[in-house]
């Protein structure tokens, strides 16, 4: 099965498994935004700050949840992104690709692009985001957390994408158990298609979810994505790019330190030679770059 | 960072300090009811993230979520509905009750006391004397007044419950928007505990 597929598969468990599991028996499992049993939870890294921005207060169970979650990114990194949040799905379904056919006929078109049998290694093509980065979304989750301590309550729940899905999931399942109609119904799914459809790049510009778990991910270590020097082409001079294009997040695997990497698979999909792996750790020989 | 990426970013910050402002300021600052443990409005606001988890935990069913009629800030955040089921405190529970227990921003739990909803209040208009109300108050709080016809509530002791507001039968089908509330409901009694 391939990495596409089990990431569909993850986000779909993520998004409506388990959160319809919840409607129908009570579990009080909750969902992506507190996601636990009983005491033992993860949480939205965002809205715990904001709660105890907008509460000024500091609940010992919200701290023990965000260290848990913060201990999550540490091991698998910045995952959420591309395994559970729906975000990325949505714009798929609602935003026909159209930029990236130009793209990929270039990339495995390059490898052909031999340098006359000179056979040398070339130097890797490093990724526009590659390295820790603080751009527009840590601007938007500075005005998320300050709008919340100054206002008093999370203010970023009430737009995010995230939320708004389960907003919609939960209405809906309401309009037919209970027969509540709400202007919700249709105002919450008016939002959450704007911010699909007319924020091309919101995970990458504006999402302050990724800006924070980015942050964390930093420190992640393991799960990374290697590539094997011995199948690279370009160990043989072949000028190939199609990690580097494939990559939603604009990396390059080849680079030490990406804290931005979702593990999405998608460079592993996209390599010719299939020599990109994401092994538990990974192998310090593997490191040509830098 | 660019040029291009601070505006970006500067413009999606303001959005969101407006965005706060705009929701608080029309915000009606009408008392709602709320699960055990967040009587304190401002507190529960304050800290709620509108997981949706007391909702789903709750072995009754008692809790519902604000929709947009209640303002956009009440949205998602937990509201009785007594029509739906009793709140039992989770009494049979050494634990405490599951909505507090799931709540892991102190939303429920810290904005108020956990064995207080509210307290019931009668409308003579919608009543149908049928007395169901006062044998399922758990609490003695009700009793019948023959003169007037109608229950009579003990304030000391309801704490809002809403056994006698499940069982009043007067507006049952309340869901279709016939009368604004059952003939005993239960209100928040501003800051009485």
């Amino acid at each position: 099965m391939n990495m596409k597929r089990m990431r569909g598969i993850c986000a779909l468990v993520a998004v409506l498994a388990i959160p319809i599991l919840g409607l129908l028996f009570h579990t009080g499992t909750g969902n992506l935004s507190v996601f636990g049993i009983d005491g033992l939870a993860v949480i939205c890294p965002v809205g715990a700050l904001e709660a105890m921005l907008g509460s000024k207060g500091i609940v010992l169970r919200g701290v023990l949840c965000i260290a848990l979650t913060v201990a999550l990114v540490l091991v698998f990194g910045k995952v959420l992104c591309a395994w559970a949040c729906p975000f990325p799905w949505l714009q798929k379904f609602f935003r026909r690709k159209k930029r990236r056919s130009a793209v990929s006929a270039s990339s495995t078109s390059g490898c052909s692009g031999h340098c006359a049998g000179c056979g040398k290694a070339l130097p890797p093509v490093g990724g526009k985001r590659d390295g820790l980065r603080l751009d527009s979304r840590h601007l938007v989750l500075a005005g998320a957390l300050g709008s919340s301590a100054i206002f008093g309550f999370p203010v970023f729940c009430l737009v995010c994408p995230i939320g708004l899905t389960f907003t919609i999931l939960i209405g809906v399942w309401h309009l037919f158990a209970f027969n509540e109609t709400t202007w919700g119904l249709v105002v919450f799914p008016v939002i959450l298609l704007l911010e699909v459809t007319l924020f091309r790049k919101w995970c990458t510009r504006f999402c302050p979810v990724s800006a924070l778990l980015s942050l964390v991910s930093s420190g992640n270590r393991l799960f990374r994505p290697s590539v094997n020097p011995q199948l690279c082409l370009r160990e043989d001079g072949t000028d190939c790019r199609a990690c580097v294009n494939a990559c939603p997040e604009k990396l390059d695997p080849h680079s030490d330190f990406i804290p931005e990497c979702s593990k999405c698979g998608q460079c592993a999909s996209a390599c010719p030679a299939k020599a990109i792996t994401f092994p538990l750790v990974r192998p310090s020989a593997g490191n040509k770059s830098k | 960072m660019d040029r291009r990426e601070f505006c970006a970013g500067a413009i999606g910050a303001s959005v969101l300090l407006l965005l706060g402002g705009g929701v608080r300021a029309t915000a009606s600052g009408a008392e709602l009811l709320r699960p055990p443990g967040g009587y304190d409005q401002q507190a529960l606001l304050g800290a709620c993230i509108r997981c949706d988890r007391c909702r789903s935990a709750c072995p009754q069913g008692c809790i519902a979520l604000g929709t947009l009629e209640q303002g956009w800030i009440n949205v998602d955040t937990p509201i009785m509905n007594f029509t739906r089921g009793i709140c039992d405190f989770c009494g049979s529970d050494p634990a405490g009750p599951r909505c507090v227990r799931v709540c892991e921003t102190g939303a429920l739990g810290s904005a108020g006391p956990l064995d207080y909803i509210g307290c019931a209040i009668v409308d003579g208009e919608l009543c149908v004397h049928c007395q169901k109300c006062v044998p399922v108050c758990a609490y003695s709080a009700i009793a019948w007044d023959d003169g007037t016809q109608l229950p009579l509530v003990d304030q000391e002791a309801c704490n809002g419950c809403g056994a006698c507001e499940y069982a009043c039968p007067s507006d049952s089908f309340g869901y279709y928007g016939g009368a604004p509330h059952r003939a005993i409901y239960v209100v928040p009694e501003g800051g009485k505990r």
